[in-house]
């Protein structure tokens, strides 16, 4: 792991460690319902302040923690339009398959790329330590993915269009 | 009657029933008079002085032990500056022995503004800084000063 992502992931591991303590929390709206407060915002008192931890202006992520529920948002580092574009199928792959992943949001909050959203629920079915390393290593396995895709669609093209040029 | 009298949100009317942000400052400090720009600039001012005299230590307890909570998103902005500024000028191997001589409420605020200052686009160039400074505070207080930030009305 290179110098300057270690502090990062741990600022992020720590942070949510302190931020996913989650309790089940009934709306104070409407009867019998139980919603994620950080998605209704219906008071103010139920959110708690938000958490900001940017490496630099390309990788951010954004926690936003209530009383019964987390959304974390996740901005991964694009640095040239191949990547923004691989970035955009590779969000849209996963979140087109949200159902499968739990705590995947199905849309991402606005400026950032990937949202996950922890409710009581997630936090009474699975370990809470085993999603924190979920998220973190979502995060360092992503950068590494997305490089690598961006390696290979280049060999791609280059091979591509050899072949394409040489029958001229 | 264009609008459907059943769809009206009656509870929203009530105003015994509603929350706002200002009823959550806590009144230890909704008491406290806002700062004014010439203000928090001559207690910016002061601050660099003891800075540029080389008293790192002491600049920094100065501006941690008296954050504007009570003033405008403009003037914490100026204070902000003042911080960030303190926190960049330290030696990244003077921090931990910085960190382990603030008081455990001055590590609760420094934690408030290593947020702040990373949620801001200006202090991109440094953010390296702002998480070893994180490190640091983390490795001698733990989570707890996180905890205290999440909670706490009182913003910087």
């Amino acid at each position: 792991m290179s110098q300057s992502l270690r502090p990062y992931l741990d600022c992020v591991r720590s942070s949510l460690t302190a931020a996913i303590c989650l309790e089940n929390f009934s709306s104070q709206v409407v009867e019998r319902h139980n919603r994620p407060e950080v998605e209704a915002q219906t008071s103010p008192e139920l959110l708690l302040n938000p958490l900001t931890i940017s490496r630099n202006e390309n990788e951010k992520v954004l926690i936003e923690p209530s009383i019964n529920s987390i959304r974390i948002s996740i901005k991964i580092k694009q640095a040239d339009e191949i990547e923004r574009l691989l970035v955009h199928k590779f969000t849209r792959f996963l979140t087109g398959r949200a159902e499968a992943f739990m705590i995947l949001r199905r849309k991402p909050v606005k400026d950032y790329d990937i949202s996950f959203l922890i409710t009581n629920f997630h936090t009474e079915q699975m370990l809470k330590h085993k999603l924190v390393d979920f998220i973190i290593q979502f995060m360092e396995e992503v950068d590494k993915e997305i490089s690598e895709m961006k390696l290979f669609l280049n060999a791609r093209a280059r091979f591509v269009a050899e072949a394409f040029l040489t029958n001229v | 009657m264009a609008v459907d009298f059943r769809r009206i949100d009656i509870d929203a009317l009530d105003p015994e029933n509603s929350v706002e942000p200002e009823h959550l400052i806590p009144p230890s400090i909704a008491n406290l008079p806002p700062l004014s720009v010439p203000e928090i600039q001559s207690i910016g001012q002061s601050i660099r002085g003891s800075l540029s005299r080389g008293d790192n230590y002491g600049a920094l307890q100065a501006a941690l032990d008296q954050p504007p909570y009570t003033s405008s998103e403009e003037i914490k902005n100026i204070h902000l500056a003042t911080v960030l500024e303190i926190l960049s000028t330290i030696k990244s191997s003077d921090m931990s022995r910085v960190v382990e001589k603030l008081s455990s409420e001055q590590r609760d605020t420094l934690i408030k503004y290593l947020y702040k200052g990373m949620s801001v686009p200006e202090s991109h160039g440094i953010s390296g800084v702002l998480l070893a400074w994180f490190e640091k505070v983390t490795e001698v207080a733990g989570l707890g000063p996180i905890v205290r930030h999440l909670s706490d009305r009182r913003t910087v």
